[in-house]
């Protein structure tokens, strides 16, 4: 697939600090991209460069091969410039003008013929599924709506690149949920490169081809997110991406490829899967998601399982979340399914997959 | 924000983005020739004026003899036999005025904010009318009501045998006026502060046992404190700069205060123009003193009074003061609004103003309408109107495309320079409109290019004049446009001026039309900043109603009062017929 757009090196400080610090990234033609990452972490910063709202201290941006930001040459191209359709957090839905006004702007801009407008704009419409809504004043549109008509109104022109900067997070759960869904049909349907920024990860998880998980301005690990999910490289990604347990121990013995055996300081003895070679005594931490583990009675004993006593169990509608002690220490383990079976306080065994544990390097940011 | 680069003309982008930043950037152009449009509309003639204080000869064109540096002006103005007494009649006038207006603003505003007096909506309405009376027509007005012999009030006192006289002319007098046409300045301040005060402040001092007023006094009025404080400076910084009032009423009964004694030596013959300019330096001194003073007390106004939001205090029940206090109320209004527009009508509508009792007021064959006539049929009057319209209208058209520039730099982007725009934008608030006349007066007469007796001169002062105001009004609506409709606008497509036509202006729309209907009123009865930049040509309205009562036609002053209010009465009317039912200045909502 050929390069859509390309970063490299990017940088931007606000003052003395660095708000996006050596970001290097390729985006490929139809992929969906989002930067995930807690707030302050850079990722609108980065987005905003892209789009040209911010001009970069270092490094480049290529789209379709031509260079749109390079500080290092003085080059700048200006937003309006850059062929980039952009759904924003506020929506930026404009008061003054309705519907139609809205999403037919762009192509004014363009001097598209009148005739020509209106037939885009219908179609548009329909696609985002406002048809018919068109001489609505932009005042009287729910947030639903005017999430729809920022998007009709970035994709009207059929832009190189498409940019989201948090589209859903003003807008209720449910509403959230299915516009999700919608995005994803729309962004394939129409084959279209998009870079999408949120800090919530069951959005970046089911709409994303590949996830960017930023922390301080930097690159935390770039995969799909099946992949951060298993092979979470930081403590940070583990924790940003799911749920996790997350532990420290000593590896004591390679027992397979890939595999060693961990015993944390609680005395907790377990097999786990590495990226990387780690040699034995080292210390590392060791993630397991709650979801990855199975919890059972304690005379259904099976083969490397833990004994354990549930000390609080939360019934979550689909699934039943225990906490448990492990050697002395909480653990959480969440069973699937509507009927608890355990009760608090009583014993059990849990078991983990060993390469369903993983072994990460003790630092909060992985090595470039 | 792409700020740096907003406004940058890329030639020959095409389809294939490849182009180079220009090294100068348009912005930084942008503010550069800003800075020094407001240099030379601000900061030039004020500092002409200061070193005309320190010259010995009056301004010629291109010549500063520096041989001529001297103390002399400042030494003659001090040692002047009765400068200890120009000087505390000015504060003293000042002051009265200054404390009247508090009293009177922060009656109403507790009246109308935090009470059940009967009418207090109304109250609310009626407690800033006063703004929309120029002081130039108050004055008239309590000339005609108040002088000791003639006035109106006294004819009615000795009819009915009240061992009273009225005397405007006094200090306390004019204090008076001061008092009663800036009270909206601190009421705005008092019920401001009033509104936003968290009420259960008020309701845990009575849970302590302090009885209603005891609340009023050790809870509620110091809360209120330093926006009470901060409006009387305000005030005192326009009462002490101010030159309609005390040049209508000061001279009869000999008060005299800085702003006329200015005008005085220029009116000398020859002019003294040099000392003119020494007590002016002084005037701008105190001003500017106490306009620090208040952006002080104003920064430092942090007592915690503003609580969560959609609080509606309860309101002091008044019992049996009620009426009284809704009285004391509308007694006010017709003080400043309806006592003034009767006399003024009665005294248009009249032949002979020769009238010592009721029954020969009343007398209806003195009635006509030969005033209006007259003021109909004098070529001055109508010069003078239709140069008022042009000067207010060029105001107007060139403040707004000034005062939006300025504000769009601070308040949107990120520009270098921008917070040295602001600062001198707003400098002004501590000029008085006098000197900036008096220093426009140095100026365009040291520098010949032409523009020094036309009505160029007399707009340019007047944009220096009102750009604090114009600015602020601008740049209030500006910062509530998101950015991002901004930004948005330019990732469609649109280039800078594109999105300030199609996105920026018309959401904007509803401050800039503030901002012009405001200046319209402030340019067409201004008085003071034209005083010393008009000629037989270019005399502007106001001049021409204070000539006019300098000769003693009081009947044509009148008309003339009527007929200026009349014009701001339309003007403010027009702009909330257009606000109510805005429309944007392009064809935005049309597809």
């Amino acid at each position: 697939m050929p390069v859509k757009c390309q970063i490299r090196g990017l940088s931007k400080n606000f003052g003395a600090r660095p708000v996006v610090d050596h970001v290097s990234l390729d985006v490929a033609d139809g992929e969906f991209v989002v930067i995930l990452g807690p707030s302050g972490c850079g990722k609108t910063t980065t987005l905003r460069l892209i789009a040209g709202l911010e001009a970069p201290d270092a490094g480049t941006i290529a789209i379709d091969g031509h260079l749109v930001s390079a500080p290092a040459e003085r080059l700048f191209v200006r937003p309006e410039k850059r062929g980039i359709g952009m759904v924003f957090q506020s929506y930026a839905i404009w008061p003054h003008m309705t519907v139609f006004e809205n999403v037919a702007f762009p192509l004014r801009v363009r001097r598209i013929r009148t005739a020509e407008i209106a037939g885009k704009v219908r179609a548009v419409l329909e696609r985002v599924g406002l048809a018919g809504e068109s001489e609505r004043p932009a005042t009287q549109l729910s947030g639903g709506q005017m999430q729809r008509v920022a998007l009709a109104r970035a994709l009207v022109y059929d832009p190189a690149l498409l940019l989201f900067d948090e589209p859903l997070s003003n807008l209720d759960l449910k509403l959230r949920e299915r516009l999700r869904v919608e995005l994803r049909e729309l962004q394939q349907h129409a084959g279209i490169t998009s870079i999408y920024v949120t800090h919530d990860q069951a959005e970046a998880v089911e709409l994303a081809d590949r996830i960017v998980v930023m922390e301080g301005g930097r690159v935390a690990q770039v995969g799909p997110p099946a992949e951060l999910y298993r092979r979470p490289r930081t403590r940070f990604v583990a924790e940003f991406i799911a749920d996790a347990n997350i532990f420290e121990g000593a590896v004591t013995e390679h027992a397979g490829p890939e595999i060693v055996r961990v015993l944390t300081e609680e005395g907790r003895e377990l097999l786990a899967g590495i990226d990387r070679p780690v040699s034995l005594g080292e210390r590392v931490h060791v993630v397991v998601h709650p979801e990855d583990c199975s919890i059972t009675h304690p005379h259904e004993s099976r083969e490397g399982s833990h004994p354990v006593r549930i000390l609080q169990r939360r019934f979550q509608g689909v699934s039943t979340r225990y906490t448990v002690e492990w050697n002395g220490a909480a653990f959480d383990v969440v069973a699937l399914g509507t009927s608890a079976a355990l009760a608090e306080g009583a014993e059990a065994r849990i078991w983990i997959a060993p390469e369903r544990a993983r072994v990460i390097l003790r630092q909060d940011i992985a090595v470039p | 924000m792409s700020a740096g680069s907003e406004g940058v003309a890329i030639p020959g982008a095409g389809a294939r983005p490849r182009v180079r930043a220009p090294t100068v950037p348009m912005g930084r152009l942008m503010v550069a020739a800003l800075l020094a449009v407001l240099a030379l509309l601000i900061l030039l003639p004020v500092a002409v004026l200061v070193l005309g204080s320190f010259l010995s000869e009056p301004p010629r064109a291109l010549q500063v003899n520096w041989s001529g540096l001297t103390l002399g002006n400042y030494v003659e103005i001090f040692a002047s036999r009765d400068f200890a007494e120009l000087i505390s009649t000015s504060v003293g006038v000042a002051s009265i005025g200054t404390v009247g207006a508090l009293v009177i603003g922060t009656a109403l505003a507790w009246l109308a904010a935090r009470t059940d007096a009967p009418g207090r909506r109304v109250l609310d309405a009626v407690a800033i009318m006063p703004m929309m009376v120029p002081p130039l027509v108050g004055g008239f007005a309590w000339d005609m009501l108040a002088s000791p012999k003639s006035g109106i009030l006294n004819i009615f006192l000795r009819a009915f045998h009240l061992p009273v006289v009225l005397n405007i002319y006094t200090v306390g007098g004019i204090g008076f006026v001061f008092a009663i046409y800036y009270a909206p300045y601190v009421y705005l301040f008092a019920a401001a502060a009033l509104r936003n005060m968290d009420p259960a402040l008020e309701e845990a001092a009575a849970l302590c046992g302090a009885t209603r007023f005891g609340t009023v006094r050790r809870v509620t009025f110091p809360l209120i404190l330093p926006a009470l404080l901060s409006s009387s400076l305000l005030v005192f910084v326009l009462l002490i700069q101010l030159f309609s009032i005390p040049a209508v009423l000061g001279e009869a009964g000999s008060v005299h205060v800085m702003s006329v004694r200015i005008w005085e030596l220029i009116g000398f013959t020859p002019p003294k123009v040099n000392q003119a300019s020494a007590l002016g330096v002084l005037m701008l001194a105190i001003t500017v003193t106490l306009v620090l003073l208040q952006n002080r007390a104003t920064a430092r106004r942090s007592f915690v009074t503003v609580a969560g939001k959609g609080l509606r205090p309860t309101p002091v029940a008044l019992g049996a003061l009620r009426w009284p206090s809704a009285v004391l109320g509308f007694a006010y209004l017709a003080l400043v609004v309806l006592l003034p527009y009767a006399a003024l009508l009665f005294i248009a509508l009249r032949k002979s103003l020769f009238f010592s009792t009721v029954a020969a007021m009343a007398n209806p064959k003195q009635f006509s309408l030969d005033q209006i006539a007259v003021a109909v049929g004098d070529p001055v009057v109508r010069l003078s109107l239709v140069n008022s319209l042009l000067v207010a209208l060029g105001t107007v058209a060139l403040g707004s495309l000034l005062y939006f520039a300025v504000a769009y730099i601070v308040h949107r982007t990120k520009l270098p320079g921008r917070r040295a725009l602001e600062l001198i934008s707003v400098m002004p608030v501590a000029i008085p409109g006098l000197i900036i006349g008096l220093g426009y007066l140095w100026s365009w007469i040291s520098i010949p290019a032409g523009i020094y007796g036309t009505l160029w001169i007399i707009v340019a002062a007047y944009v220096s004049q009102f750009s604090p105001q114009g600015v602020r009004a601008i740049a209030g609506s500006l910062v509530q446009i998101h950015p991002e409709l901004e930004e948005g606008a330019r990732l469609c497509g649109a280039g800078f001026l594109y999105t300030l036509r199609r996105v920026v202006v018309p959401l904007a729309w509803p401050g800039i039309l503030a901002s012009m209907i405001l200046l319209l009123v402030l340019s067409f009865r201004e008085l003071a900043t034209a005083l010393f930049l008009y000629t037989s040509d270019t005399q502007v309205f106001s001049l021409t109603m204070f000539d006019f009562w300098q000769r003693g036609s009081t009947g044509l002053v009148a008309v003339l009062a009527l007929v200026q209010s009349a014009i701001l009465l339309v003007i403010v009317a027009i702009g909330q017929r257009i606000r109510r039912d805005p429309a944007p200045p392009d064809e935005g909502a049309v597809p």
